[in-house]
């Protein structure tokens, strides 16, 4: 049965795609690929929506069935735990980095001293609420939040757009296009944010013209976004490393709010409420992914073992984002390309089949 | 039929209850006629008149059976059936009926001449309107049903009669429009009240508790009104609504969040003010919800987010209170809470000295000794004001404003947004009915949104809301598509 409406599919993949892109990532890159940085996210944007792209037309062609019966019908059961496997570890990592980034922005942005405990506890117990209840409860819910996140960013960078001059990070690739490409490939890990898409095949009402909407709304997505970096790149120019989430150093510091005092509240309201809409969707996926490994009717379980693991890691990791980014940029982006490859070829098998099937049934 | 027999059992049946009343004479021809009802609700002077003096005067010459006579030339009441024993004439004697029991007959008529205690219909004092109709429900079911009836002269209006309460046998009606109203909602609806195995009923309110799917929920999942021009609204939207004997509350099912957000008189008004106060009922309603958990939150842990010029201002009143910011906040909310109950219940001429003590006296002073300070006071009556823009929901925003305040006291905004997120997704998978409770904006229904936040003049509705189940979706015919 479906759960979602392609409307709420949409805001799901936009969530998603958003996710840390405001926020850690445009230094992250900043600090590999240097004042090409704005050309590495158009790069990986293409990967990206060419992801959203082929899991819309596996959605589309496979409207009754879900991941792990398509995994298991095309790859065998032993083929489907391993897919499954490894899925369920990039997604982790992904939920484990989301967790990482809200409470380094707690720490640095709202709280003197701020206890992993009092930060986890309510934090995994609303996440885990949206995951538990599942797509329906987590579509809705975004789309209640998603124009206060809308106005929230487009007001934040508004009040900075006067400072722009478009001309403080020229010239371009002065040291060639290696820089561009070492930065791509050391932040592929924000761009695969679409891979945990996978897990809804088989609970969206498809409508008409859904996988331009869907393709629509992603390339509009990216647009705003890169705009957002280059917006940000060039009112900040060779400071950028010295930042820590765009969005919010952003608003902090833009003259504007200076003057009003204060609005920067917006856009942190914003960014949390952003960075737990795509949490709850990750431990979802998680949830989804270990009910099926372990054939289990509901959700809860899986969801409550992969909030332990997640804060165990995170312990061990003592919260520290700078060693998370350092991870991401010398493994976890290199594991990406895997994972992506991955999604892709299933994709493609998913898709290609069922056109094989719907012809056979034209003749 | 042995007059005296049945009179003893019926005694027997009311367990010789003093308020049972037998009146035995004989008619002009001698035939002997017994009347029994109940005093105080049945109108004896219409009963003197209408039935025992014609009785009287009966001059029976003829053989045929006196019972009959009576019903077809004698008695002049509209109402006159014959009880098919004894069982039936107990229920309609408790109904305001009156029995007639003829010796030389083996038949037993009832009349209706029931006479309730009633008041006329008068402005809901919970639902002043500045405009728009002002008639408000009453206790009586009938008088009720007749404003529905005034409103709605349609033979699509289906009236369903229940009882409910094994002691209080009170009446119930499930009204909806046939044509309009899911078939699966009026069968669950009736389904429910059927299976109700109370001792009594008493109001309406009553019903909600086994009408409601969840029940320790804290959300209103039933709409409950006093004025039959909103229900009347609803009923056209393919609502049911349900009407109790004793009752000036009428309910409706479906139910979804925004009803409370939509005032009655929104409808009587300027569509763009309309629109312009819908914004403003919800915008006030969150800052209700929300503003003391802020300020709680802002002050204990984010006190460098405060612009400068506030923040000296609220340093400068809060210094010397002896009290945290949370217990500060949350001592003025019971205060305002305990305020405003002791002057629901207080007798009204006492009431107005209790604000005033309250409200000046006890804030004043309060501020004055360095208890709580000046800001605090402020917030607390601004949104308990606040919570007042929808009255329907005062009781849940009040609720919420407490939890909102404690979260942001123990989290600060972490446990702000963490609460916004939490009541948001759990309000999404609130359901009544079949109609999603933050409809339309949850699930997101694009037709609906011309009377949502949004209300677009009458001549420009032309479906009737998707958000609640129906089966006939048009209203009325879209001009544009006529040409």
């Amino acid at each position: 049965m479906t759960e979602l409406s392609s409307r709420q599919f949409i805001l799901i993949s936009l969530y998603l795609i958003i996710s840390s892109k405001l926020m850690s990532m445009p230094t992250l890159i900043f600090d590999y690929a240097g004042k090409e940085a704005i050309f590495t996210i158009a790069l990986n944007f293409i990967v990206e929506i060419l992801i959203v792209f082929l899991v819309c037309e596996v959605i589309k062609r496979n409207p009754n069935t879900n991941l792990f019966q398509l995994l298991k019908q095309k790859f065998s059961i032993a083929g489907a735990y391993i897919i499954l496997i490894i899925l369920y570890a990039f997604i982790l990592f992904k939920f484990l980095f989301v967790l990482q980034e809200l409470y380094t922005f707690f720490k640095e942005f709202l709280y003197d001293d701020f206890m992993p405990i009092v930060f986890a506890l309510p934090m995994f117990f609303v996440v885990g609420y949206l995951a538990f209840k599942g797509a329906r409860t987590m579509g809705r819910t975004f789309e209640i939040l998603f124009w206060f996140i809308l106005i929230g960013i487009i007001v934040t960078i508004a009040s900075n757009l006067e400072y722009v001059s478009f001309s403080r990070l020229e010239p371009y690739f002065e040291n060639g296009i290696m820089p561009m490409l070492d930065g791509s490939l050391k932040s592929l890990f924000y761009f695969g944010n679409s891979i945990p898409l996978l897990f809804f095949i088989g609970k969206v009402q498809v409508t008409q013209k859904f996988t331009t909407k869907v393709i629509a709304s992603t390339v509009g997505l990216a647009l705003f976004i890169t705009a957002f970096c280059f917006i940000f790149y060039d009112v900040y120019g060779m400071a950028v490393p010295y930042t820590l989430f765009a969005l919010s150093d952003f608003a902090q510091y833009a003259p504007f709010i200076l003057d009003l005092q204060r609005l920067n509240w917006l856009s942190t309201m914003v960014d949390v409420t952003k960075l737990f809409c795509s949490a709850s969707i990750f431990l979802y996926c998680l949830g989804q992914a270990g009910k099926n490994m372990v054939k289990l009717k509901s959700s809860f379980y899986p969801i409550l073992v992969s909030i332990i693991i997640t804060y165990v890691l995170a312990t061990l990791l003592n919260y520290d984002l700078d060693i998370m980014k350092h991870y991401i940029a010398n493994y976890l982006s290199y594991a990406t390309i895997g994972v992506m490859a991955l999604t892709i070829i299933i994709s493609l098998v998913f898709s290609f089949n069922r056109r094989k099937n719907e012809q056979k049934f034209i003749q | 039929m042995d007059i005296q027999k049945i009179l003893q059992e019926l005694k027997q049946n009311f367990n010789e209850t003093s308020d049972l009343v037998t009146r035995e004479f004989s008619t002009h021809s001698g035939e002997k006629v017994a009347i029994v009802f109940i005093d105080n609700i049945v109108d004896q002077l219409l009963l003197a008149t209408s039935v025992i003096k014609p009785l009287q005067n009966l001059n029976s010459e003829e053989k045929a059976d006196l019972a009959d006579t009576a019903m077809q030339q004698i008695i002049a009441f509209s109402q006159v059936k014959e009880a098919k024993d004894i069982t039936e004439l107990t229920e309609n004697l408790l109904s305001g009926f009156c029995g007639v029991i003829f010796e030389n007959s083996q038949k037993i008529l009832i009349v209706q001449c029931v006479k309730w205690i009633t008041r006329l219909p008068s402005e809901p004092p919970t639902s002043a309107v500045e405009k728009g109709p002002r008639e408000g429900f009453v206790e009586d079911i009938m008088s009720n049903l007749t404003l529905l009836r005034k409103r709605l002269k349609t033979n699509n209006l289906k009236i369903e009669n229940l009882k409910i309460g094994k002691e209080t046998n009170t009446e119930v009606r499930l009204i909806y429009l046939n044509d309009v109203a899911e078939p699966q909602v009026v069968k669950k609806v009736k389904e429910k009240l059927q299976a109700i195995d109370i001792d009594g009923v008493v109001d309406s309110n009553y019903l909600i508790d086994y009408l409601q799917s969840r029940k320790h929920c804290i959300f209103k999942q039933i709409g409950s009104t006093e004025k039959p021009d909103v229900v009347t609204a609803k009923i056209l939207e393919g609502r049911v609504a349900i009407l109790v004997d004793g009752s000036p509350i009428a309910l409706t099912v479906p139910y979804i969040l925004l009803e409370d957000l939509q005032a009655s008189s929104d409808y009587y008004s300027n569509a763009g003010r309309a629109t312009f106060l819908r914004f403003l009922r919800l915008f006030a309603a969150l800052i209700a919800i929300t503003l003391p958990g802020i300020y709680v939150a802002l002050l204990c842990y984010h006190i460098k987010a405060i612009p400068i010029k506030l923040l000296i201002t609220i340093l400068n009143s809060v210094q010397g209170i002896p009290l945290t910011p949370l217990l500060e906040v949350l001592f003025i909310i019971f205060l305002f809470e305990i305020l405003y109950e002791a002057s629901l219940r207080m007798p009204r001429y006492m009431g107005l000295a209790l604000s005033v003590v309250g409200a000046l006296i006890l804030g004043d002073t309060a501020v004055q000794a360095g208890l709580i300070s000046s800001p605090a006071v402020l917030i607390v009556a601004i949104t308990g004001v606040m919570s007042y823009t929808i009255p329907e929901q005062s009781n849940q925003i009040s609720f919420l404003r407490l939890i909102f305040t404690i979260l942001g006291g123990l989290l600060g905004i972490f446990g702000i947004i963490v609460g916004v997120v939490f009541l948001i997704g759990y309000l999404v998978n609130l359901d009544s009915y079949g109609a999603p409770y933050l409809a339309p904006f949850a699930p997101y229904i694009k037709a609906d949104q011309q009377d949502a936040l949004m209300h677009k003049p009458a001549n420009q509705v032309f479906y009737r809301p998707k958000s609640i189940p129906n089966i006939n979706k048009r209203r009325q015919k879209n001009d544009r598509t006529k040409q």
